[in-house]
């Protein structure tokens, strides 16, 4: 006979008290609950917890909600642990909020509950995903929450050292008492949607309470209680719906274009929106420089001093201002003054980048005559503006606006410089200097004095205010010398600007000379040396060719020495001769030169895209016919191909082709930023020429290390100058623009170039040439160090205070 | 960044003289205008002008950025705030294949659906052009283009950007606009959610500026005064200070925490960002749309809901949330299958 199943009949019974003492228990829960919001609505908070714990032990249906009541009634009690356990419990059955998740997890943090918080973190992550943010804020949240999640990570790591090691230190936290607020926030996430619900006022842009991960700090600082993000309210003007919609009438659209036409054009006379950005040509501006612009116009009224740390584009930006003017009709004149060697500089780009003619000190042929100096648009040296013979015309007329670069050259109220620039009539001035003060604070004060006559009083007020005896840097009253050069000065930093770009690193590839190509250059110096002793000055600029294109290539040098043959000039009768051996020298040397081989040799060893630069088409042809004859591809690029040959070229070059051979316009305005090592094949000797090069590909947009191969032959002109520029001052690796600061302080009237040349040539003997080029080397090394100081203490004293 | 296409102010001159009743004739580079008295003596101008464009002179009809004339002709325009109402016209109206828009743009969290019935139906939207101002330290100020469906209350702000090429017949003018204190709030409030994440982006460096700068003076005054501070304890140890002397300094020492609080509070205040939506103008729009059913399952419980084809958009508009009415196209169905959007849900 079968056993009867004596389990089921235990099971029924069972049940039925089970689901009997299920119902009691429910109700006992019920019924403290209510007892519970009865004791806290009364006021009696301890009361209520205790009756809200009995309630919880009851497990009652519903317990999410009792988990709610537990987390506000611990926020009025300031009771964490309570706090915590509403969490806790929200958590666990799955009602907790995703807003509710940053304050749990930051709870968690305090307490020091790593590992429950990197649990907590992780599904936070997972729900934000579902919430209906926009992405810049989902990316901004979920970047928070990463951050957070590594701190608790390493929190944990730190622990498990310290319990290894046996060392445990008393953390302040302990020692803060449990129910005080703690001052200082640790790691934290937004809360913004639970901000946003509490306030009266619609706000824009997360607000918080704390702020993003940060490592706590273990000394007690006084901290401020407002938020680290300034809020953002929103008020509508009720008058203006409520008159229009519920009174108004329709009119015909043509009504409604006029108005809106009529904001958009309130907007750019305020100067809210710039007319200029889509008339400038090969120009990618930054948010910095427009809203620099702006802020020149709208703030500043058109005086200001552009201190942008240097290769921020203080040009661009100036620039800008002079176009937002033009085009608004409220500047006809202009007078720009630079340094003498910045002059074709200056021209080129108004004229490139923002389609602007002057005339300038610098055009071939123009006489610097009255007639000159009374054009519209004025381009000059500040040296011939000031000399005797210019002053007074210069400062007899009117310029709505002047433009003065590099003006720390003004920065003494004793030179002619500062009563030049002083003595002009000008509506609108504007003063580009990356280094405001040099050595000594009144010479910000000549210069704002300058700018805006005035405001910081006279020079003996202004000492006594804001200059330390016996310190003529440090300044007095700094919030007060603020707030003054707030009024006139902006100063960018590369902080702000944000320009994230890799670093660049030179090498030079020193090239012994193959067969007679020592001779070829030799034999080009002593022409260069003849004819310069001669008294030809006039045929500086031609000697100075000579010079590049022996250092260039054979080719260069060979078809430029033919076109001086054919040339009738009667001074060359006596050097006839001696061009006619080198021109036929140089068509001796061909192919596998020197600097070929060394170019062949650094292609085949190291890989990726390359660019290089040549100076000469010659040299280009040169080159081509040495990589095709080694079967090495490539592709060229110059100024006389046609735009859609260009275009060609630069996608060849990014889609199949390892090389591309450019003259100086290469890839000016097109990205070539795919690319990372670039070739010097020749060297130009103005610095600023070797930047802009470098400029193609070290540049915004570059994600790798650019790599620059400078090629020089041994003995040569372009040896020393990368001895100076590469050994002494490191130009290769500084930023952008540092050069041009460096050598501004050495050059004076003549450039860089000029320099070079003048001790090429009038050099007896490669030991004085070795001597006079270290004398220079030792100049310039000397101005980086100046430089250095320079920009240390314009740091220390500005800061980022004059920032956008 | 901040600039728009060109604004030809020639056609705005020309088009603001005729909408305020006045006459122009094109004579070449220049116009000719002849304006009711009341205009001009608004314009502070005599009745017949020749507008002259760009010309550097300085006479009454000078018209370029910064002229007397063309500002006071902005300011006559600005004090209106004109509506004005037409109906859209399209050609053809999508009448299949809502099943893939709806599976591109809307996730259901919750729920899976399908397309049932459509039918072509007429919606009215209205489109608020709103002028702001933002006032912090600096002023920053600009335009907004807001759209919403007035049946639904959604927000379909990128209907704007498609209804220049979209043929409108428009009504008659004086035709009053009346909607309703009702509908208006609802509106205000609408505008008010929404404009925070449409300036959002627009005032994004104007934010960040501002941002900087508080923090960047907060640190420079805790500085100040912790300084002070320091300075004043070191003071006090200096020998021959009487007990008054001392007191009183302790005293000034204790303040300096409330000082500092006080200062911090103006600086927030400060740089506090306020900024004020003013309506500048209206167009209230009547769309041809197709009404698109679609039921929807969640386990055992079925719905069908309503969902919109714009053509303007040629996209569906999104759902509006029942708890917060906030506009969502992820939505989450609730309990008695509540439209709900993920934050609710």
């Amino acid at each position: 006979m079968a056993k009867k199943k004596k389990t089921k009949r235990k099971k029924t019974p069972k049940k039925q008290s089970k689901a009997k003492d299920e119902f009691a228990r429910f109700k006992r829960g019920y019924f403290f609950y209510d007892k519970g919001v009865k004791h806290w609505d009364d006021g009696k908070l301890h009361k209520a917890l205790a009756c809200f714990m009995k309630a919880l032990k009851a497990k009652p249906p519903e317990s999410h909600k009792l988990f709610e009541v537990l987390v506000e009634l611990g926020r009025e009690m300031e009771r964490k642990d309570v706090v915590l356990q509403g969490y806790a419990g929200l958590f666990r059955t799955g009602h907790l909020a995703v807003e509710e998740h940053p304050p749990y997890i930051n709870s968690l943090i305090k307490e020091k509950k790593y590992n429950e918080a990197n649990k907590i973190i992780k599904e936070y992550r997972r729900k934000l995903s579902w919430m209906d943010l926009p992405k810049k804020e989902m990316v901004k949240q979920l970047h928070q929450a990463s951050g957070v999640e590594q701190y608790c990570k390493d929190q944990i790591k730190k622990k498990q050292y310290l319990e290894k090691s046996g060392k445990k230190k008393k953390t302040p936290e302990k020692n803060i008492q449990p129910r005080r607020q703690n001052k200082r926030p640790g790691h934290s996430l937004n809360h913004s949607d639970t901000e946003s619900r509490q306030s009266p006022t619609s706000q824009v842009g997360t607000e918080k309470q704390k702020s993003g991960p940060s490592v706590p700090e273990n000394k007690k600082t006084e901290d401020t209680k407002k938020p680290a993000v300034i809020p953002v309210t929103i008020t509508l003007d009720n008058e203006s719906f409520f008159s229009a919609l519920e009174k108004g009438e329709t009119v015909r659209p043509e009504a409604l274009h006029v108005t809106i036409d009529a904001h958009r054009i309130s907007l750019r006379n305020s100067f809210e929106n710039l007319i200029c950005p889509p008339l400038l040509h090969n120009i990618e501006s930054f948010w910095y420089q427009e809203e620099t612009v702006r802020k020149v116009l709208k703030t500043f009224r058109g005086r200001a001093m552009l201190a942008d740390e240097v290769g921020l584009g203080k040009t661009i930006e100036a620039g800008m201002v002079l176009k937002e003017y033009i085009e608004r009709g409220m500047v006809k004149s202009v007078l720009i003054l630079t340094p003498t060697p910045l002059v074709s500089q200056w021209k080129e780009e108004l004229q490139v980048k923002f389609d602007l003619d002057f005339v300038s000190t610098d055009d071939q042929g123009t006489k610097i005559n009255d007639e000159f100096w009374r054009s519209p648009f004025v381009l000059a040296s500040i040296n011939q503006a000031k000399s005797k013979k210019n002053f007074s015309k210069v400062t007899s007329r009117e310029y709505d606006m002047v433009i003065v670069d590099e003006a720390h050259h003004l920065k003494n109220r004793n030179t002619l410089n500062w009563k030049l620039v002083n003595a002009l009539k000008k509506r609108f001035l504007l003063f580009l200097t990356a280094t405001p003060v040099e050595n000594n604070l009144m010479e910000l004060y000549n210069l704002i004095t300058l700018l805006k006559p005035g405001l910081l009083k006279t020079a003996s007020e202004f000492k006594k205010e804001f200059m330390t005896q016996g310190d003529a840097v440090s300044p007095r009253n700094q919030t007060r010398l603020r707030s003054l050069l707030d009024q006139v000065m902006i100063r960018n930093t590369r902080a702000l600007a944000a320009l994230n770009i890799p670093p660049r690193f030179a090498q030079t590839v020193q090239i012994n000379p193959v067969g007679e190509e020592l001779k070829l250059y030799e034999m080009v110096t002593g022409l260069a040396c003849s004819i310069n002793e001669s008294g030809r000055h006039a045929n500086r600029m031609l000697l100075k060719n000579l010079l590049a294109e022996a250092g260039s290539s054979p080719r260069a040098l060979s078809l430029t020495l033919r076109r001086l043959l054919e040339r009738d000039d009667d001074w060359l009768n006596d050097f006839r001769d001696r061009i006619e051996v080198i021109r036929n020298l140089c068509r001796s040397i061909t192919g596998e030169t020197g600097k070929n081989k060394a170019l062949g040799k650094l292609l085949k060893n190291t890989r990726g895209k390359k660019i290089v630069f040549v100076k000469y088409i010659g040299s280009m042809d040169e080159i081509s016919d040495y990589l095709s004859w080694h079967d090495i591809s490539f592709v060229t690029f110059h100024g006389s191909m046609s735009n859609r040959k260009k275009d060609e070229a630069i996608e060849s070059f990014r889609d199949e082709k390892d090389i591309l051979i450019t003259t100086e316009i290469g890839g000016e305005g097109r990205n070539l930023q795919f690319c990372h090592q670039m070739i010097n094949y020749d060297l130009p000797w103005n610095p600023m020429k070797i930047e802009q090069r470098i400029g193609r590909i070290h540049r915004l947009g570059q994600q790798n290390e650019v790599m620059i191969y400078n090629f020089c032959g041994k003995g040569s002109l372009e040896e020393y100058i990368l001895e100076i520029l590469d050994k002494k001052i490191n130009m290769f690796e500084m930023v952008i623009g540092e050069i041009d600061m460096i050598l501004g302080r050495v050059r004076g009237e003549k450039d860089f170039e000029d320099m070079v040349y003048e001790i090429w040539v009038n050099s007896d003997s490669p030991e004085m040439r070795g001597k006079e080029f270290a004398k220079l080397g030792t100049r310039i090394k000397r101005s980086k160090t100046q430089y250095g100081n320079t920009r240390e203490l314009d740091e220390k004293l500005f800061g980022d205070d004059y920032e956008l | 960044m901040n600039y728009d296409g060109d604004i030809d102010l020639r056609f705005f001159a020309r088009d603001f003289i005729r909408t305020h009743g006045g006459a122009v004739e094109d004579q070449g580079l220049a116009m000719d205008a002849v304006l009711p008295e009341e205009l001009a003596d608004e314009l502070s101008v005599s009745e017949y002008l020749n507008l002259q464009f760009g010309t550097g002179g300085e006479g009454e009809g000078e018209i370029h950025y910064g002229s007397p004339l063309l500002e006071k002709m902005v300011t006559v325009a600005r004090d209106r705030i004109p509506v004005t109402s037409c109906s859209l016209r399209f050609d053809y109206l999508k009448t299949a294949g809502f099943d893939r828009l709806i599976q591109e743009r809307f996730h259901f969290r919750n729920g899976v659906g399908k397309v049932g019935k459509t039918a072509p139906t007429l919606s009215e939207y209205i489109l608020l052009h709103c002028s702001y101002l933002a006032q912090s330290d600096e002023q920053k100020e600009g335009l907004l283009t807001l759209v919403y469906n007035r049946d639904t209350f959604v927000e379909v702000s990128t209907m704007a950007d498609g209804l220049a090429g979209v043929e409108m017949d428009f009504a008659d003018e004086a035709t009053p606009v009346g909607l309703s204190e009702k509908e208006i709030k609802r509106i205000e409030k609408l505008v008010q959610n929404n404009a925070k994440t449409a300036l959002a982006v627009e005032l994004k460096d104007f934010e960040a500026s501002m941002n900087r700068r508080y923090r960047r003076d907060v640190k420079n005054l805790n500085e100040y005064y912790t300084a002070l501070r320091q300075e004043m304890e070191k003071n006090l140890k200096r020998s021959g200070l009487s007990e008054r002397l001392i007191s009183d300094r302790k005293e000034k020492i204790e303040l300096i925490p409330a000082e500092l609080a006080a200062k911090t509070d103006d600086l927030f205040k400060k740089y506090s960002i306020r900024i004020n939506l003013k309506l500048g103008g209206a167009m209230l729009l009547k769309c041809p749309v197709v009404k698109i059913f679609f039921k929807v399952s969640v386990g055992r419980k079925k719905k069908t809901i309503t969902l919109q084809y714009n053509p303007v958009m040629k996209s569906i508009e999104p759902l509006q949330c029942r708890q917060c009415s906030n506009d969502t196209f992820k939505p989450f169905f609730g309990e008695n299958m509540k439209i709900l959007c993920p934050q609710c849900g």
